[in-house]
């Protein structure tokens, strides 16, 4: 399964947002998503999930048009892992979890035992089997996160799309959730996920893409394309990156320092 | 999640208790072994039973009824809203049906006339609200539809307003008061066979499409990428629910509280999960109903209008909902 957009044009009705992005995701690829505040990474979300049409160009899986789909039939072909929000309603983990069965249940039907199943299995596959019978909105930021994750788990996509999975996260659960989405990766799932810290992209991406000044500023390995020229001029602030002892590189403000 | 089969049981229970008590209470009281035994028995009832359960079953159904569809209503629309304030009202549907009423009285319509106008003016608000919201097509749907409805609510309110300057004090007046503020007691047996069909229509989608209904309780975005082609349900809830909530109305006039408060109640005992709720939600509020009416009709020797016994126990519980110091909404 291959999700790809071409000369795609983002934005809402008479605000062109961003132009000429052309992406393309494969299994078993983390497609990080780096772009300063309002450059149209939400916007970019939206229209890669269906949940907005494009402007111009297309969004294809496995060369459909996402305008040609069903919702059931995206919802089957990849799942989209929103922040970790607390809902309205007091909804117990499994819950949550089993929703992510709607797209391969009959239009009358409800999730029987099998669902449920595959739930609590996607569950203990992200070590939270313990929380399924707590209330949603009661546990933590981090756990919240594990569980939409193992919401679009139990979609079985062979793509997953996560926007900001670690905001609001502390660095502990930040970690965490990285490792995992890793591991996701490493299982064969084709993931996009976006990101303000761009240490994550180089922690876990495969491809990096940035989105700033109403386009696809660049697309390529992490190598390339996380840079400290490209993060100084997107971030509009003077960035380094620096190579750790172990050969990691890492990304530091580069404040006039006194030293 | 054992406990809930035995939840729904008990509810079921309650019903039966409550329909029993309505049917045998009353100013002429009847002992609740001689209802079973009029309702069960194929013979000849006696003169007495005969009158009393015509006179007072349609009641007593109609009140069941009323609670079944207010409570269903209110459900789908806490839960399509994602908010627990929200009552079946909230996109006019009372205020609208009210207006239809009130018109039908000013003009000195015949009862039937009345209620047709008022089920009419319902829908219509309703449709005429569902098209504001559409054709402004902002980002955040339901918050277009939920103003639209608080806008041409208030709108129709005015016009009530109006209506009643408008009105004769002596004999309208009072009629549409009394309407506006809700009453089962004019109920007759052919009222049932009207309204219990178009109930019907409106419960049977919600219950056939009550998993994919609780996955909106998401949001929009979510639901969508979860599978769901939000606009269509969204369109067929609203419906259902606008149906069963203009027809009650139309026969019983406007009953606040109970759409908002019973839901609250059944998420209590049940959880959120719109499957569950839904059923207990419907049993629920058919008891409550039935209860409220039973009181409506022997508090005192003149009837109680049940929008003021509702809302004087809504009040109360409402406050006692926000006392309650919880982070989400049971």
């Amino acid at each position: 399964m291959q999700l790809v957009a071409h000369d795609l044009s983002i934005g809402y009705r008479r605000h062109l947002v961003a132009r000429d992005i052309a992406l393309t995701l494969c299994a078993g690829e983390v497609l990080c998503l780096l772009g300063p505040n309002g450059a149209g990474k939400t916007t970019l979300f939206r229209t890669l999930l269906g949940l907005q049409p494009p402007l111009g160009g297309a969004v294809l899986i496995d060369d459909r048009p996402l305008g040609e789909l069903k919702p059931a039939e995206i919802a089957r072909a990849m799942a989209y892992v929103p922040q970790a929000h607390v809902t309205e309603f007091s909804f117990t983990v499994l819950d949550v979890v089993l929703m992510g069965r709607t797209a391969r249940l009959g239009t009358f039907a409800s999730p029987g035992p099998a669902d449920e199943r595959i739930a609590r299995e996607k569950l203990a596959g992200l070590g939270i089997a313990e929380l399924a019978s707590h209330d949603y909105t009661r546990i933590s930021g981090g756990q919240r996160q594990l569980s939409l994750i193992a919401r679009a788990l139990a979609q079985e996509t062979p793509i997953l799309v996560l926007d900001e999975p670690t905001a609001s996260l502390d660095f502990g659960n930040q970690t965490m959730v990285l490792g995992r989405i890793r591991e996701l990766a490493a299982a064969g799932y084709g993931i996009v996920l976006s990101t303000h810290d761009p240490d994550h992209a180089l922690l876990i991406a495969t491809r990096v893409a940035i989105i700033a000044e109403g386009g696809l500023r660049a697309i390529g390995t992490p190598e390339e394309v996380v840079t400290a020229d490209m993060l100084s001029a997107i971030y509009r602030t003077k960035v380094r990156v620096e190579e750790t002892e172990t050969g990691r590189r890492v990304c530091v403000p580069a404040w006039s320092e006194r030293s | 999640m054992t406990a809930r089969p035995v939840v729904l049981i008990l509810l079921v229970v309650a019903l039966c208790v409550a329909l029993l008590l309505a049917l045998a209470s009353g100013p002429f009281p009847l002992a609740v072994s001689d209802v079973v035994h009029a309702l069960l028995q194929d013979g000849a009832p006696s003169p007495g039973e005969i009158v009393l359960l015509r006179v007072r079953l349609p009641r007593v159904a109609a009140a069941a009824l009323v609670g079944v569809a207010l409570a269903g209503a209110g459900t789908a629309y806490q839960t399509l809203f994602r908010n627990p304030l929200v009552s079946p009202d909230i996109l006019g549907v009372s205020t609208g049906a009210g207006l239809g009423a009130v018109l039908g009285i000013l003009l000195a319509l015949p009862v039937a006339g009345i209620q047709a106008l008022a089920f009419l003016a319902g829908l219509a608000t309703v449709v005429l609200v569902y098209l504001i919201a559409a054709a402004l097509r902002r980002h955040e749907r339901t918050l277009v539809l939920v103003l639209s409805g608080v806008v041409i609510g208030a709108l129709a309110g005015a016009c009530i307003s109006l209506v009643k300057i408008l009105a004769d004090p002596y004999d309208q007046l009072p009629a549409i008061t009394f309407w506006l503020l809700g009453s089962l007691a004019g109920v007759k047996i052919g009222d049932l066979a009207l309204v219990a069909p178009l109930v019907l229509a409106g419960l049977v989608p919600l219950v056939l499409l009550r998993w994919r209904i609780g996955v909106l309780a998401l949001g929009d975005d979510e639901a969508r990428s979860l599978g769901i082609d939000v606009a269509r349900l969204r369109a067929v809830v609203i419906l259902a629910a606008t149906l069963m909530t203009a027809t009650v109305v139309a026969v019983s006039g406007v009953i606040g509280w109970v759409g908002l408060m019973i839901p609250h109640i059944a998420r209590m005992m049940v959880g959120p999960s719109f499957g569950r709720l839904l059923p207990a939600a419907m049993l629920l509020g058919a008891s409550f109903m039935l209860l409220v009416d039973l009181l409506a009709r022997s508090l005192a020797r003149v009837e109680t209008p049940l929008g003021i016994l509702t809302a004087v126990l809504g009040a109360p519980f409402f406050l006692w909902l926000l006392a309650r110091d919880r982070g989400s909404w049971a």
